[in-house]
C-alpha cells in the first residue's frame, strides 16, 4: 500500500504570545515544528511501514524554504520522501484553501491507496482540512482515528473511530483520507543525526503555480480571511487575599458567596 | 429575499444553541431552518426519540425541522453533509453547526462542494456589512480573532458552549425528506460505549489540583473540598502527563477540557497559557498558591497567596465542615 | 646458626622422572595460559579493529599512566578504601605474589642460571627467602580464610558466592596449608638445623611431623603424593589465571594503565562531533552508542573483563538502594559474560533493550566508579546503552517530551521560553548585569550562568538572587545573559541525544563568548561539568567555576566579611553534590560555612539527591522508596535543624523528600543563601 501524509510546518504553539506593544499576535523569531497530531499521523504510518503492510510513504508538506527542515525531520521519522509544496502562505484560517493546495499536489504525485493527516492542525485547529481534503479528491473519510488495521491484499482499512460517547469500528475499502487522533499512539522523535542523514534527493520541490495555482488563481484566494484581533486573555478582577490560612478561607467563601457561585 | 439559515448537532442541546445563534442574525423576517437525520433507530442527530421531540425543545428558535430520514444506523459525516447540501440547495446565508467528530466531517465536505468559507471554534458570527464575521480564539487561546467570510453560505462550526435562553413558542414544521443514497461504502463492524466518569465540561464547579502539590498522595487532601463544593476534580498539565498522578481526562487546559463552570477553583497552579486557555470559559477564577508573581494571580478574579495545605482545610471548614 | 647451607632442589622425589613430567605439565600450562588470555584479547575486538589498535591512536602519557598503575598494585590503593576487603586482600595479594615469586626465583635458579654456574640458592639469602615465604604463607592462609569465612559463611548481600572464586580461593588455601605440610616434612625428615628456624612456621609443623617422619620409608610417599597433588593445584590456579576471574590479577593492571589517568570521573565519551562532520567533505558514518554489547569498544571490553564481581559498586549505587532495577556490578558483570571470556560463559550479543530499565535507573552520580577498585567507568556503559536506546527511538513519552521542549522553549521544563528568568527584569540593579541593556564599560570579569532551573523555578530563583546579592556585595564584575539564556544542554547530552546536545551547545557557546567574559560561575555543578568537560571539544576554553569555590575564594581574599558564622544559628548539615564531589572538587562550601554536621557519606563517597542522570525530567517507576527520602533521613539523622546544599537538583529533591515528612521537615537552603544571611547589616542588599 501507499501512503501519502499531510504534514504541516507550524510555528510552536507554547512559544506564541500576545504583543501587547504592537497589539499582535507574536509569531517572529519563533521555533517551529512539525504540527503536534501530524506527527501521529507520521508516527501510524511510519508502524504500517516496519511492519510491511505500507511500501511506500511520502510526506507532503506546504511552504517555503523555512520549511525544509521540518520535512526533513518528517521524512526522517521513517518516510521514502518528502514534497515541499512551494507558493504557500502563512496563516491557517482557511482550511479549504490548504485542502484544494494539497489536493492538487497529491494529484501530481503517484496515487496513494491511504491519504493519512493529523486531526487538526497545532495552530488553526479547524479539524476540517482532512474531511475537505477528501471531498475534493471524492475519497471516503474516517477520523478520528485512534486505531488501525491495514489489509494490503483486499484493499481496505479498519479504524476504531473515537466519537466521543462510542467507539466505533468502521471498514472502508481503500483509496481513503485518515484524520488522526493524538491519542493513537507517541509519535517517535527522530534524533539530530537522523535528521541530519536525509539526503537533499529525498526532499522533492512541487510548486503551485506549475499545478496551475498561481498566486492570483480563484482557488487560492481565501474564503476565510482574519480581519482583526485582540488579546485573549480573559479580564480578570484580580482581588489579593492575604493574611493568615483561617482568615483568608473565610474571606475567600464570603466573596464566592457574594458573586453568587457557592 | 430575507436572510435563511440552516443549522444542525449532534446533541439537541447544541442544536437550541444553533438555532438561537442563527434567529439572533435572522431576525423576526429571517428564516431558520434545521436539519435532522433519521435512521433506523430514532433521530442519529440531534441525537433524539422522535423528530417531535426535538421541535417540542426547539421551540420557535427554529422555523422547520427538515428531517432526512434513511440515514442509517449510525452517524455518518458524509450522509450528514449530503443532508445539509440539500438543505443549502435552496440558499442560506451561513450554515451553523455544533463541534463533534462527524460535524467536522459534514462541514469540511459541505464547504469543499460548495466553495464556500469555512471556520472552526467560533464563539459568535456576526453581521459586518455584508458580510459575516465570526470570533473565534486563535493560537490556542493567545488571542481573539475576527474572521470574515465573504462567500456563502459560510460553514461555521461552533466551540462547545451553553445554550441559556428559552424555546418557547410554536414548535416549528416538521418536513420530511428522503436522505441521499450512501456515498462511500463504509461498513460499521462493531461499537463500543465509552463510559465517561469524568465530565469537566458541563461541572458546574471545578477543582483543579496543579503542581503545588508534594505527591500524588496529597491530592487526597481536596477531596472533602470537592465533595463540598459538589465540584468535579481537574487538573493542570504536569499532574495529568508528567506525573501521571490523576488520569488525562482530568487534565483541564488547551489539550485537554475547556470548562464552562460558574466557579474555578485552582489550587497550586502556576496558570500557564494552555492551562489558561481551558478556563477562561469560567465565570469566576479562584486561585490558591504560595507564589505571588505565579500567572494565575493575574488571571484569577480571586487570589488567596498562601500554602494550600494550610488553606484547603480551613476552606473546608469555612463551607460549614467536612464532608 | 650455620649460614653455609644450600636449599636442596625437589628432596624425596625420583629426580628425572619428577623433572620430565613436571616440566611437561609447565609445558601444557603455559599453553593454555597463553591461549587464556589470546582468547581474551581477541574478544576485545569490535569490527576487526584490536585492542592494541584502539589504544595506540590515542596520546598516552605513559609516565602518570605507569605511576598509578603501581600505586594500584603495589600499594593497592583503592582496595584498601574499605577496611574489611583490605584486611583480607592485601596479606592474600602479598602472599601469592611473593610465594609465586619464591617459586618463580626457584625455577630460574634451577633451570636456568645453572647452566651458567652455581647459582644455587644459599647461605644468608636462603635464610631470608626461608622467612619470607613462611611469611607469605601465612599471610595467604590468613587472607584466604577471611574471604572464604566472608563468601561462604557471612555471605554480605553485594557479594553473591560464585564457584570459580570460591574454588580458586579454596585452591589457594590448600596451596598454604599443603605447603607448609611439606616443608614442615620436609625439615622433621632432613634433621632439625639452625637454619630450619628460619622457616618458622615449618618449624612449628615439623615439630607435630616429627616422630613420623623420616629420610625414606612410607611417609616420603605421602610427601610425593602431597608434593604431586600440590602441584597440580598450582597449575590449576595457574591455568585459572587465565580462564576465571582469577585474571583480575593482571587485567585490573591493564585496565588501569590502560584508561587516561587526567580524565575526570564527571567527564563524559563524545561519540562523535557534529560540526566537524558537518564541514568535513567526507561522508562519514556517525554512530551513536552501542546497540549491542558487540559494540562496545575494544577499552570497554577489557574494562568489564576486568570486574571481579565485588559488588562495591553494587553497596554505593544509589538507584540499588532505592530498589530500582539498576546494579552496576550485574551490569558490567552482563557485559563480561557476553564477553564469553571466561570458563562457562559463551559469546553472545546483548542487545541494548535488554540494558533499558537498568540504565534509565541510574542517577549518574559515578559512585560506582569512585568505588571500584579495578576503575572500571561504568557509566560510560549506562550512557552508550542510552545512546542506542535514543537512536532505535525507544524512549517514553516523557523522555519524547522533554527532548521536544529543550528544542521548542530551550528548557526542559515546556514553559515558555518568554516567561524565562521572568523574576530578574523585575530586580533593582536588574539593567546592570543583563548582557545586552548593561554597557560596562570594561568586558565583565565572570559570566554568572542562571541555569534553567533557577530561570523557571521559584524556589531556586531564590539561590541566583542570593548569588548575585552576595557578588555584588563583593564587588565582583558579572554579567548574565537574563532572559536570552538558552539551556546548557546537559538533559539532552544525559539522556543520549548527542546531536541536540551539540546543537544546543553550539548556541551556548557563542552566546557566551559574546559576553566577553573571561571566567564563568554557576551555582549548578552539572551546568559546571558541561562547561568544564564536555564544552571544550566544541571549541569553548573559557575556565569555569562552581559559586561556592568563588565565594570561599572571595571570604579568604577578604573581598567578603561575613558578620560571624552562627546566626543564633540553626544546626546545618551540609550536602555534598556528587557532581563536584565524585570530581575530587574539594568541599568549598564547607570552609564557607564554617561549622556543619557532615552526614556518614560524605565527600567522595556523598549519596545522590536522585536528581542526576536527567532522572529529574522523567519518572523512574521501579521503585521501592525515593533516593531523596534515603538521603534525606541520613541528614535528618545528624540531628541538624537545616540542610545546606550546593546544587538546584539537591534543593529540589531534598525540599520534596522534607515537604513528605510535614510540618517536621527540615529547610533546605543552598550555601550562598547562607552567605547572603551572614552578610553585615549595611552590606546585605533588601
Amino acid at each position: 500500500m501507499r501512503i501519502i501524509v499531510c504534514a504541516k510546518h507550524v510555528v510552536d504553539s507554547t512559544e506564541i504570545r500576545w504583543d501587547e506593544g504592537r497589539g499582535e499576535v507574536m509569531l517572529r523569531n519563533l521555533p517551529t515544528k512539525i504540527s503536534d497530531y501530524d506527527r501521529n499521523a507520521l508516527e501510524a504510518a511510519v508502524v504500517l511501514k516496519e511492519t510491511g503492510d505500507a511500501v511506500g510513504l511520502e510526506v507532503v508538506m506546504i511552504g517555503g524554504e523555512p520549511a525544509v527542515k521540518t520535512l526533513k525531520e518528517a521524512v526522517a521519522m521513517g518516510a521514502d520522501k518528502g514534497y515541499l509544496v512551494e507558493g504557500g502562505w502563512d496563516d491557517p484560517f482557511d482550511p479549504t484553501r490548504t485542502a484544494r493546495a494539497l489536493t492538487e499536489a497529491i494529484g501530481s504525485l503517484e496515487e496513494p491507496d491511504i491519504i493519512m493527516c493529523g486531526l487538526v492542525s497545532e495552530d488553526g485547529y479547524s479539524g476540517v482540512t482532512g474531511p475537505a481534503l477528501a471531498q475534493m479528491l471524492d475519497l471516503p473519510y474516517l477520523g478520528p482515528v485512534v486505531l488501525l488495521e491495514v489489509d494490503a491484499a483486499a484493499g481496505s482499512v479498519e479504524a476504531v473511530l473515537d466519537m466521543g460517547s462510542v467507539r466505533r469500528t468502521v471498514k472502508v475499502p481503500t483509496p481513503c483520507v485518515l484524520g488522526i487522533d493524538s491519542l493513537m499512539n507517541v509519535p517517535r522523535l527522530p534524533t539530530v543525526l537522523q535528521v541530519m542523514k536525509v539526503k537533499a534527493d529525498r526532499i522533492g520541490r512541487i510548486s503551485l503555480s506549475s499545478l496551475g495555482l498561481t498566486a492570483g488563481a480563484a482557488e487560492l484566494t481565501p474564503a476565510a480571511e482574519l480581519v482583526g484581533c485582540a488579546s485573549g486573555a480573559v479580564e480578570r478582577k484580580r482581588v489579593v487575599i492575604e493574611g493568615p490560612a483561617h482568615e483568608s478561607a473565610v474571606k475567600l467563601v464570603e466573596s464566592l458567596r457574594q458573586e453568587g457561585v457557592l | 429575499m430575507a436572510a435563511r439559515y440552516v443549522v444542525s448537532a449532534a446533541a439537541v442541546s447544541d442544536l437550541q444553541r444553533m438555532a438561537q445563534a442563527a434567529r439572533e442574525l435572522a431576525g423576526a423576517d429571517g428564516r431558520v431552518d434545521a436539519v435532522a437525520l433519521a435512521g433506523d433507530a430514532g433521530v442519529l442527530a440531534p441525537e433524539a426519540a422522535t423528530p417531535e421531540e426535538v421541535v417540542g425543545r426547539l421551540g420557535r428558535l427554529a422555523d422547520r425541522l427538515l428531517v432526512y430520514e434513511g440515514a442509517g444506523g449510525w452517524l455518518r459525516g458524509d450522509v450528514w453533509a449530503s443532508a445539509l447540501r440539500d438543505a443549502l440547495d435552496e440558499g442560506a446565508e451561513a450554515v451553523f453547526v455544533a463541534d463533534s467528530p462527524s460535524a467536522r466531517e459534514a462541514v469540511g465536505r459541505v464547504a469543499a462542494a460548495l466553495g464556500s468559507s469555512c471556520v472552526s471554534m467560533c464563539d459568535r458570527v456576526d453581521r459586518d456589512g455584508d458580510r459575516l464575521v465570526a470570533t473565534r480564539s486563535i493560537y490556542g487561546g493567545v488571542a481573539e480573532g475576527r474572521i470574515a467570510l465573504p462567500n456563502a453560505p459560510a460553514a461555521c462550526l461552533f466551540a462547545a458552549g451553553k445554550f441559556e435562553g428559552e424555546a418557547g413558542g410554536p414548535a416549528a414544521a416538521v418536513e420530511r425528506r428522503p436522505s441521499a443514497a450512501e456515498p462511500y461504502e463504509l461498513a460499521s463492524v462493531g461499537e463500543e460505549p465509552v463510559v465517561k466518569t469524568v465530565d469537566l465540561a458541563g461541572a458546574a464547579v471545578v477543582v483543579s489540583v496543579g503542581r503545588g502539590f508534594a505527591k500524588a498522595e496529597d491530592i487526597e487532601l481536596v477531596q472533602p473540598l470537592v465533595q463540598a463544593l459538589g465540584a468535579e476534580l481537574g487538573c493542570s498539565r504536569p499532574v495529568a502527563e508528567d506525573f501521571k498522578w490523576l488520569p488525562k481526562e482530568r487534565l483541564v487546559g488547551l489539550t485537554g477540557t475547556s470548562v464552562t463552570a460558574g466557579l474555578y477553583l485552582a489550587l497550586g497552579i502556576s496558570g500557564q497559557v494552555q492551562h489558561l486557555a481551558g478556563i477562561k470559559g469560567a465565570r469566576i477564577v479562584a486561585a490558591v498558591n504560595s507564589d505571588a508573581r505565579a500567572p494565575i494571580m493575574r488571571n484569577a478574579d480571586y487570589v488567596v497567596v498562601g500554602d494550600l495545605y494550610k488553606v484547603v482545610p480551613e476552606l473546608v471548614a469555612a463551607l460549614g465542615g467536612s464532608a | 646458626m650455620n649460614v653455609d647451607y644450600v636449599r636442596e632442589y625437589l628432596p624425596f622425589l625420583p629426580h628425572q622422572a619428577t623433572l620430565v613430567v613436571m616440566y611437561a605439565c609447565v609445558a601444557v600450562v603455559i599453553a593454555l595460559f597463553v591461549w587464556g588470555f589470546v582468547r581474551r584479547y581477541r574478544s576485545y575486538s569490535r569490527r576487526g579493529a584490536g585492542l592494541w589498535a584502539a589504544v595506540n591512536g590515542t596520546a598516552l602519557p605513559w609516565g602518570p599512566r605507569v605511576g598509578r598503575t603501581l600505586r594500584d598494585v603495589v600499594a593497592q590503593t583503592k582496595v584498601r578504601e574499605r577496611r574489611l576487603p583490605a584486611v583480607l586482600h592485601l596479606p592474600l595479594f602479598y602472599g601469592t605474589v611473593l610465594l609465586f615469586i619464591g617459586t618463580a626465583i626457584v625455577l630460574v635458579n634451577e633451570d636456568i642460571l645453572r647452566w651458567f654456574g652455581d647459582f644455587r640458592i644459599g647461605g644468608l639469602f636462603y635464610v631470608m627467602f626461608e622467612a619470607v615465604l613462611d611469611l607469605a604463607g601465612l599471610a595467604l592462609i590468613v587472607g584466604v580464610g577471611i574471604a572464604l569465612w566472608r563468601r561462604l559463611v557471612t555471605r554480605p548481600e553485594h557479594l553473591p558466592p560464585r564457584s570459580s572464586t570460591s574454588l580458586v580461593l579454596l585452591g589457594l588455601l590448600f596451596m598454604g596449608l599443603s605447603g607448609f605440610l611439606l616443608e614442615g616434612y620436609r625439615i622433621a625428615a632432613q634433621a632439625p638445623n639452625d637454619w630450619a628456624s628460619a622457616a618458622f612456621v615449618g618449624s612449628a609443623v615439623s615439630a607435630l611431623l616429627s616422630g613420623w617422619a623420616s629420610a625414606d620409608g612410607a611417609p616420603a610417599a605421602a610427601y610425593q603424593v602431597l608434593w604431586w597433588v600440590h602441584a597440580a593445584t598450582a597449575f590449576t590456579l595457574i591455568v585459572g589465571a587465565a580462564w576465571t576471574g582469577f585474571s583480575h590479577l593482571f587485567l585490573v593492571p591493564a585496565n588501569v594503565a590502560g584508561h587516561d589517568p587526567a580524565r575526570p570521573r564527571t567527564e563524559l565519551t563524545m561519540p562523535f562531533n557534529l560540526v566537524a562532520a558537518m564541514e568535513s567533505e567526507e561522508d562519514v558514518e556517525l554512530v551513536s552508542g552501542t546497540a549491542a554489547t558487540t559494540d562496545i569498544a575494544p577499552a570497554g571490553r577489557l574494562s568489564a573483563d576486568a570486574c571481579m564481581a565485588c559488588g562495591r559498586c553494587h553497596q554505593e549505587c544509589p538507584a540499588n538502594a532505592a530498589g530500582r532495577p539498576l546494579s552496576p556490578r550485574d551490569l558490567v558483570q552482563d557485559i563480561q559474560r557476553s564477553l564469553g571470556t571466561n570458563l562457562g560463559a559463551t559469546a553472545a550479543d546483548r542487545p541494548a533493550a535488554g540494558f533499558e530499565d537498568a540504565v534509565w535507573s541510574c542517577t549518574n552520580c559515578y559512585a560506582c566508579e569512585q568505588a571500584c577498585p579495578a576503575r572500571i567507568r561504568h557509566v560510560d556503559f549506562v550512557l552508550d546503552f542510552r545512546r542506542a536506546l535514543v537512536d532505535q527511538n525507544r524512549l517514553d513519552e516523557q523522555k519524547l517530551s522533554m527532548l521536544q521542549a529543550l528544542d521548542r522553549n530551550q528548557n526542559p521544563y515546556k514553559l515558555p521560553s518568554h516567561e524565562r528568568a521572568a523574576w530578574l527584569l523585575e530586580l533593582p540593579y536588574a539593567d546592570e548585569i543583563t548582557f545586552g541593556v548593561a554597557e560596562p564599560p570594561e568586558p565583565p570579569e565572570y559570566l554568572y550562568w542562571i541555569g534553567c532551573a533557577a530561570a523557571y523555578d521559584e524556589r531556586t530563583s531564590a539561590v541566583a538572587r542570593a548569588t548575585m546579592d552576595v557578588l555584588r556585595a563583593a564587588g565582583v564584575s558579572f554579567i548574565t545573559l537574563g532572559p536570552a539564556e538558552p539551556c546548557c544542554g546537559e538533559p539532552a547530552k544525559r539522556l543520549g541525544e548527542e546531536g541536540r546536545f551539540q546543537m544546543i551547545a553550539a548556541t551556548a557557546i557563542e552566546m557566551i563568548k559574546e559576553t566577553g567574559a573571561s571566567k564563568v560561575v554557576t551555582h549548578c555543578p552539572h551546568g559546571l561539568n558541561i562547561f568544564l568537560h564536555e564544552y571544550p571539544a566544541l571549541g569553548f576554553t573559557i575556565p569555569a567555576v562552581h559559586h561556592t569555590e568563588l565565594l570561599a575564594e572571595l571570604i579568604a581574599e577578604g573581598r567578603l566579611e561575613l558578620a560571624g558564622g552562627t546566626d543564633g544559628d540553626r544546626k546545618l548539615v551540609y550536602h555534598e553534590p556528587c557532581n563536584l564531589a565524585r570530581a575530587g572538587r574539594p568541599a568549598a562550601a564547607a570552609g564557607v560555612l564554617g561549622a556543619a554536621a557532615r552526614p556518614p557519606r560524605s565527600g567522595t563517597r556523598t549519596f545522590c539527591c536522585g536528581g542526576g542522570g536527567a532522572n529529574s525530567f522523567y519518572q523512574v517507576e521501579q521503585e521501592e522508596r525515593r533516593i531523596s527520602a534515603i538521603r534525606y533521613d541520613e541528614l535528618a539523622a545528624t540531628g541538624a535543624e537545616r540542610v545546606a546544599v550546593s546544587c538546584p537538583f539537591c534543593l529540589t529533591m531534598l525540599r520534596d523528600a522534607a515537604a513528605a515528612q510535614g510540618e517536621a521537615g527540615l529547610d533546605v537552603v543552598d550555601v550562598a543563601e547562607i552567605v547572603r544571611e551572614r552578610l553585615p547589616e549595611g552590606v546585605r542588599p533588601g
